[in-house]
């Protein structure tokens, strides 16, 4: 994992967001193990302290599971998986349409942008 | 050992010095004794001195030259019981720090460094009396036999030059003259700890403790008329001993309190 | 547990600790950060007993004494051993004087930041005399760490494996308190920041609550109690 973090956000929470990006893109799967605390706070230089509260709050919204001297996997329960990215993507969409307010788009104009705008974007990552 | 382990770093620290100053004052020994001969033929062939007496390892001993290769060593030491505690300020990366913090007590250091200038002035005085013989021998090849009034005895070599001043007889003169170096060694140091302590106001202490120690002198020296010499031993003993334990007292409280580094 | 209880400390008429009271925890990376001259290393040398103070200081409860030094150790800004010593003497000589010592750390410390027993100290460039400071600090098995600006002076790739020291498990369980004024490199990586101005403590963080009750980093809460 590789994460540059921001300084004025809780660094907890950006890990948190980091691991459910990698699960939405489904670059981490079901029942996957993930590195443990240690090697995490020392691979992305951050406090251990912070890593153990971050895997905390995944563990007790059953995000990862943690038994006993046994590495944190993640999650089989396909329910919260998907909720995960549903999740991700609603935050991203809300994010976009409180940027894009002041501009006060109607619904028809704002669909059309979007449709036209990701063919174009489809297209620039199937080039890459 | 907590003491052994200082000790030994104490010295690894002044080993090439140490040998530097060792091959420095005892090559010029050899030196002497090895050209004094050469000096003293050609003095009886100019006829400065009489062709008709021999002569003794004792002219070399009293040269100014000889004098001063004792000299230089005696004048390092006494430097050396400032730098010692100095440069483990001062040095790059202070020691001291480290000396200071260690889980021993601090006045396992000061033992230490003043083991380490007694040794190092044992070791002049002891090399010395090894090598004395040697150079006598060196002196006695040199010379031609006609000059050569023979080996004289090393005790008595040094009884007869101011050598006598780094020597004793009896074990109460050892004791006695152990006691007193280490007293002003320790003295010293406390000055320094004084210094370290309280910076400019602890020179003005240090002077002033200087003025006392000095009239203390001068006044036992005007004693000595007028009391018999086993009445002054006893009375300098005594000294002795309190300023000793003032001194240690006094160092262990400024290490354990006033110590920055 | 350190505790300080109204520590002070004046240099003729200026008071360059005055009426400090805090604690440091086991488990924590405390950063003492101000400007220069604000007394942040002063204040590491009075816990240290490296210079005299007024005011109450206590490790685990007790007062500084010389036992209290198996449990507490200085990392100074420059290394304080002898130059003439080699790494190998340096081990060896912590070794002696430190019950607790790791001999294990202090061998996987050398393998990570890349040190060589035999070398003499006199050969070593700043960064790597860092090197050497920090090993012999963690290696002496003490549990209270307190380290003087370890990210000054020296080369980034030092400052790089410092940071990962600190996260890792050589410094876990141990209280670390150092200073700085490289705030940038160790925002993520200190639990808590204390911030010093003239002798005295101006605030104290949580650098996470900091963050998330009022969505500021640490360079911003400098400026607000530096400008």
């Amino acid at each position: 994992m590789n994460i540059s973090f921001n300084t004025r956000d809780p660094v907890y929470l950006q890990v948190i967001r980091h691991v459910k990006l990698l699960i939405a893109r489904g670059e981490l799967e079901g029942g996957d193990t993930i590195p443990s605390r240690r090697e995490l706070a020392t691979s992305l230089k951050i406090n251990p302290n912070t890593v153990q509260r971050a895997y905390k709050e995944m563990e007790e919204a059953q995000l990862i599971h943690t038994e006993r001297n046994k590495p944190s996997t993640i999650t089989s329960d396909q329910a919260i998986l998907s909720n995960v990215r549903r999740e991700l993507l609603r935050e991203s969409v809300h994010q976009f349409l409180e940027e894009i307010a002041p501009l006060q788009l109607s619904m028809e104009e704002l669909m059309s942008l979007v449709e036209e705008e990701y063919s174009s974007v489809r297209r620039e990552n199937e080039d890459d | 050992m907590n003491f052994l382990q200082l000790l030994f770093i104490e010295f690894n620290r002044m080993k090439w010095f140490l040998l530097m100053l060792v091959i420095v004052v005892f090559g010029a020994q050899f030196f002497l004794s090895m050209i004094t001969p050469g000096r003293l033929v050609r003095d009886i062939q100019l006829d400065r001195i009489s062709a008709y007496e021999t002569y003794n390892f004792s002219i070399v001993l009293a040269s100014d030259y000889y004098l001063f290769t004792v000299l230089i060593p005696t004048i390092v030491i006494f430097v050396y019981v400032a730098i010692i505690w100095y440069r483990d300020w001062l040095g790059k990366g202070t020691y001291m720090q480290r000396l200071l913090t260690l889980p021993i007590r601090r006045m396992i250091i000061f033992y230490a460094k003043l083991t380490t200038i007694v040794l190092v002035a044992l070791l002049f005085i002891a090399l010395h009396s090894l090598l004395l013989p040697l150079q006598q021998l060196t002196f006695a090849a040199m010379l031609p036999d006609q000059f050569y009034s023979g080996n004289a005895n090393v005790i008595t070599l040094i009884q007869m030059s101011f050598l006598e001043v780094f020597y004793w007889h009896n074990l109460i003169d050892f004791i006695y003259v152990f006691l007193i170096s280490i007293t002003l060694i320790s003295l010293m140091f406390t000055g320094v700890l004084i210094e370290r302590a309280y910076r400019y106001v602890g020179l003005v202490m240090n002077a002033s403790i200087v003025i006392v120690l000095f009239v203390l002198y001068i006044q036992l020296i005007e004693a000595s008329m007028s009391f018999y010499s086993h009445e002054m031993m006893w009375m300098i003993s005594g000294i002795i001993v309190i300023l000793l334990t003032v001194s240690l007292v006094v160092s262990s409280l400024l290490l354990t309190k006033r110590m920055s580094a | 547990m350190i505790e300080l209880k109204n520590v002070t400390k004046r240099y003729g008429r200026k008071r360059v600790m005055n009426d400090i009271s805090f604690t440091v925890d086991a488990g924590e990376i405390t950063c003492l950060i101000g400007l220069n001259g604000a007394g942040k290393t002063t204040l590491l040398k009075a816990i240290m007993n490296l210079t005299p103070s007024q005011g109450r200081i206590t490790v685990d409860g007790k007062k500084v004494t010389s036992k209290t030094y198996q449990d507490m150790v200085f990392v100074p800004d420059v290394l304080p051993m002898p130059r003439n010593m080699s790494i190998q003497e340096c081990l060896d000589f912590m070794n002696h004087f430190y019950k607790k010592w790791d001999e294990k750390a202090a061998n996987e410390l050398l393998q990570f930041f890349q040190l060589k027993k035999e070398e003499r100290l006199r050969g070593l460039s700043k960064g790597y005399l860092m090197r050497v400071n920090l090993l012999l600090g963690i290696a002496s098995g003490c549990k209270y760490l307190l380290m003087d600006e370890p990210l000054s002076g020296i080369d980034i790739l030092t400052r790089e494996r410092i940071s990962e020291l600190l996260t890792s498990e050589y410094v876990d369980k141990k209280a670390i308190l150092f200073t700085t004024h490289e705030i940038a490199e160790i925002e993520t990586i200190i639990d808590r920041a204390v911030f010093m101005k003239d002798g005295m403590i101006v605030s104290d963080y949580y650098v996470e609550t900091l963050r998330e009750q009022e969505q500021k980093s640490l360079l911003d809460k400098m400026r607000e109690v530096y400008v």
